[in-house]
């Protein structure tokens, strides 16, 4: 792909996650002609696509105990450099590794009062993020409330809760699913458990 | 030598770095972001901040409005633009609710913003304690820790000496019930526009280095005392001498041949739609 | 058909545009880009410096589309700096390597290795030059010619004493910490900031300081530095241990053959300041005793005021005093820049009618509320 295809598809993404950081709660599609395939790599090919478009030389990253491709075609394709998971800026919890994502989570920097911004971007991928278990969402950039549906192997909701007690400091997550679609959960949005499942 | 020209003038890392402060300020609701801030084709304090927000979101299905101090026409409002559509290739407006992105100084418009828009606010000076202490090391230790005594102890003196608080433009809002902020300088008739507003909020500053979001949907209370409530800029009984419109913010002119002074909506954009409304009514 | 918007502001930007042009030009004079790189030589190095991006061309190129406006070329090679990729980063560059054309120390007589005067304008009579109003290109090239030709002829009379280190020169400093008279420096791994891509925090790393200062605008740091050696800060002055100008190899890793390998990538021209200051040092026994403080200030080009200048504030702000504003890292730091502080003062300009409209609205409610009391 040259810069110039790169450069008008970084820009598409980043509005994409833009968006849906600032409209918390609600999906947002990645354009299918966005996302190239990556064969040799387990993650889905959105999140490859987005952490091109955020990651670069200044970004230290930890992917799961991803295998040793994953890390390397990251390294390559963003410049990026591998960080224990307390050091890093970005942490991607694969949709396959669901047994130590908890521990990862938990091991995000949170920021300081001072600095909050330095805390971790947390990807998570899941089976889906239109339907699944049900939460009904506040803070800001949601209307009031809103109901959102994450079908993901493991509790992230609890390890996001703990992370994110004492605002500014928090973590960040995005959640993308196989088809494209993510969800952003800032650290101001509050959540509580809805029964039931929602679309399934 | 260096003849092409890079979409959105930006190199690509530098715009990787502006939107990762974008998306960590959004998340932030208030809180001033740093960033290494690049020097741009226009001067420094001219809007470079806005406009690296502006270059960093930019894409080909945009449609941007630039306005400085109410006007799409302005001198600088025109520079601005020319310089985005030059290195871009995409289309502008004057109408506000067709833009998908609108960069501006010192004003929001009239026209109420919807969702999907974002609205980026050039900041001379993002600090709102910064007239209480100047060291920056020590107003970031105070907004860490909640600190916002000062702002408070400022309006309190104003208070004493003259009655009611002496802010002009740029009166300090409350974001979510924790970080004050600086609008920049919009008029205190603009501020109840940023409490729950549909549309994202971004504000930059190129100088002083920072970005900043009030996101969709967010809380802002323009700071005040119970018994001396905040107050917009009142035009007792003055109307546009053009539309006759009064809820809206009044330039003060005068008039070169009479010496009258007369008002004028300063949304130049708003402006012209009501004129045009009207004739198209008469003319029906 | 109804009403549209004013296009003034376009006309009138497109009509500036065009009278500054036709003022330019209306003399019918074109000075070149060449000739400004070859004889305005320190307006090109202090543009470069103070634009942090080390190209002559570049640097004479905007010196000519601003008119000779030194903060305005600077301005434009920032600007363009901001649309270039970083590729690579060069290694550690050790100033001990500098190829080295002029060399003094103000503290010893004799300093290993030579004084070296070079070419300098300090001992040259700043009386008008009336003759360079007729000088041609001929009258360059005869002198230059000629000069050689001497140089020839004199360096073959003593080719025998020629050395094949030819402008490496030991550094004075080496010998004072040798003597324990300057404490050796801790040494830091850690990687030096990068200002123009990462944020600055205070309170600054050094490397960020020394960054802000090598790019600072030559008088405003000339001038801070001055402040502090005359009485706000200390009240004596300090002394030049070392003042070199020459030229520096550069050098880049990559891995492109396969291996991890260095290459030479070009050398730049630098003036390296080594100033002594009065400061306390730790000895062996005591805890503090009375020794020599470095000051250290490097600068793109032939830049002896501002390298010297940049050495004393450096070591002001590494040592602070009590209520010395020139080691008050905010009050230096955030003020010297060049783009920022001429772009600030310059948006004054700017129209501001919409705030000060507010500004009068608070001033007549004041008022108003005041004469009823």
């Amino acid at each position: 792909m040259d810069n110039k295809t790169r450069a008008y598809r970084t820009q598409k993404i980043f509005r994409k996650v833009l968006q849906s950081m600032a409209y918390v709660g609600r999906p947002v599609r990645i354009p299918k002609e966005c996302i190239s395939e990556y064969p040799d790599n387990r993650l889905f090919p959105a999140t490859m696509e987005i952490l091109q478009t955020l990651l670069d030389t200044t970004t230290g990253f930890f992917c799961g105990d991803a295998d040793e491709n994953t890390v390397r075609e990251i390294r390559l394709r963003t410049s990026a450099y591998p960080e224990k998971p307390e050091a890093a800026d970005f942490i991607v919890i694969p949709a396959d590794a669901a047994e130590n994502a908890a521990r990862h989570v938990e091991a995000a920097k949170t920021g300081t009062i001072y600095d909050p911004h330095c805390s971790a971007t947390v990807l998570i991928e899941c089976r889906s993020v239109l339907r699944g278990s049900a939460y009904l969402c506040r803070g800001p950039g949601i209307d009031a409330a809103i109901r959102i549906a994450v079908q993901c192997s493991w509790n992230w909701e609890k390890s996001r809760r703990e992370k994110n007690t004492e605002f500014p400091l928090g973590i960040d997550c995005i959640f993308v699913d196989g088809e494209g679609n993510l969800l952003s959960l800032p650290r101001t949005a509050k959540l509580d458990r809805q029964p039931g499942k929602e679309g399934v | 030598m260096f003849k092409e020209k890079h979409f959105a003038f930006l190199d690509e890392s530098s715009k990787k770095e502006i939107r990762r402060a974008v998306l960590k300020a959004v998340a932030i609701p208030g809180y001033q972001v740093p960033f290494a801030s690049r020097e741009l084709p226009i001067a420094r304090g001219w809007g470079t901040g806005g406009l690296q927000i502006t270059l960093s979101l930019i894409g080909e299905d945009d449609i941007v409005k630039v306005i400085d101090q109410g006007s799409d026409e302005s001198v600088n409002a025109v520079s601005l633009r020319n310089l985005i559509q030059e290195t871009t290739n995409v289309r502008s407006t004057i109408r506000t609710q067709e833009a998908t992105l609108i960069q501006t100084r010192h004003r929001i418009p009239e026209t109420p913003l919807k969702e999907g828009q974002i609205l980026i606010l050039q900041v001379p000076l993002p600090e709102p304690l910064r007239n209480v202490e100047p060291s920056e090391y020590k107003t970031k230790k105070l907004h860490g820790e909640g600190d916002y005594s000062g702002a408070w102890l400022k309006m309190f003196e104003d208070i004493m000496r003259y009655g009611q608080t002496a802010t002009g433009a740029d009166h300090p809002v409350c974001v979510d019930g924790r970080y004050v902020m600086a609008p920049s300088p919009i008029p205190r008739f603009d501020n109840p526009k940023l409490d729950n507003s549909p549309a994202l909020l971004l504000f930059g500053a190129g100088r002083e280095k920072k970005i900043y979001a009030v996101p969709p949907y967010t809380q802002v209370v323009s700071l005040a005392f119970d018994d001396y409530p905040f107050r917009r800029e009142r035009f007792a009984g003055e109307k546009c001498r053009l539309t006759g419109l009064s809820d809206v913010y009044l330039d003060e002119l005068t008039d070169e041949t009479t010496g009258e002074i007369y008002y004028q909506i300063n949304d130049s954009s708003y402006l012209l739609e009501h004129l045009n409304r009207e004739t198209e009514m008469q003319t029906e | 058909m109804g009403y549209v918007a004013v296009q003034g502001g376009a006309e009138a930007i497109k009509e500036a545009n065009l009278l500054a042009e036709y003022n330019n030009c209306r003399a019918g004079r074109a000075i070149s880009v060449e000739d400004i790189r070859e004889n305005l030589k320190k307006m090109v190095d202090s543009v470069m410096s103070e634009s942090s991006l080390y190209s002559p061309e570049l640097a004479a190129l905007a010196i000519k589309q601003a008119q000779g406006d030194p903060a305005e070329a600077v301005f434009l090679l920032r600007a363009h700096r901001s649309t270039l990729p970083r590729l690579y980063f060069t290694t550690v560059t050790d100033t001990a390597h500098m190829r080295v054309e002029r060399r003094i120390s103000a503290a010893f007589k004799d300093i290993p290795g030579g004084q070296i005067l070079g070419d300098s304008p300090d001992y040259r009579h700043r009386l008008l030059d009336y003759a360079l109003c007729a000088q041609s290109p001929a009258d360059a090239q005869d002198f230059a010619r000629q000069y050689e030709a001497n140089i020839r002829e004199a360096s073959e009379r003593t080719s025998a004493e020629q050395s094949g280190n030819r402008g490496r020169l030991p550094k004075l400093v080496d010998f004072l910490r040798s003597q324990n008279l300057v404490s050796n420096p801790d040494l830091s791994d850690e990687p030096p900031h990068d200002i123009t891509t990462e944020p600055l925090v205070f309170p600054s790393a050094r490397s960020s300081r020394l960054q802000i200062l090598t790019r600072g605008m030559t008088g405003a740091v000339t001038a801070l530095g001055y402040a502090k050696i005359r009485g706000f800060g200390i009240s004596h002055h300090p002394n030049i241990g070392e003042l070199r100008v020459g030229s520096l190899p550069l050098h880049i890793l990559s891995d492109l053959s396969g291996a991890q390998e260095e290459y030479y990538i070009g050398e730049i021209e630098a003036t390296e300041a080594e100033i002594f200051m009065e400061a306390h040092c730790r000895g062996e026994e005591a805890e503090n005793v009375l020794g020599i403080g470095l000051g250290y200030g490097l600068c793109f080009g032939r830049n002896e005021t501002k390298a010297i200048a940049m050495g004393v504030l450096e070591h002001s702000m590494e040592n602070p005093g009590p209520g010395d504003p020139t080691s008050d890292e905010e009050f230096v730091l955030l003020h010297v820049d060049a783009v920022e502080s001429t772009g600030f003062v310059s948006h004054l300009k700017l129209p501001h009618y919409v705030t000060f409209r507010s500004k009068l609205d608070r001033i007549r409610n004041i008022r108003k509320e005041q004469s009823r009391v």
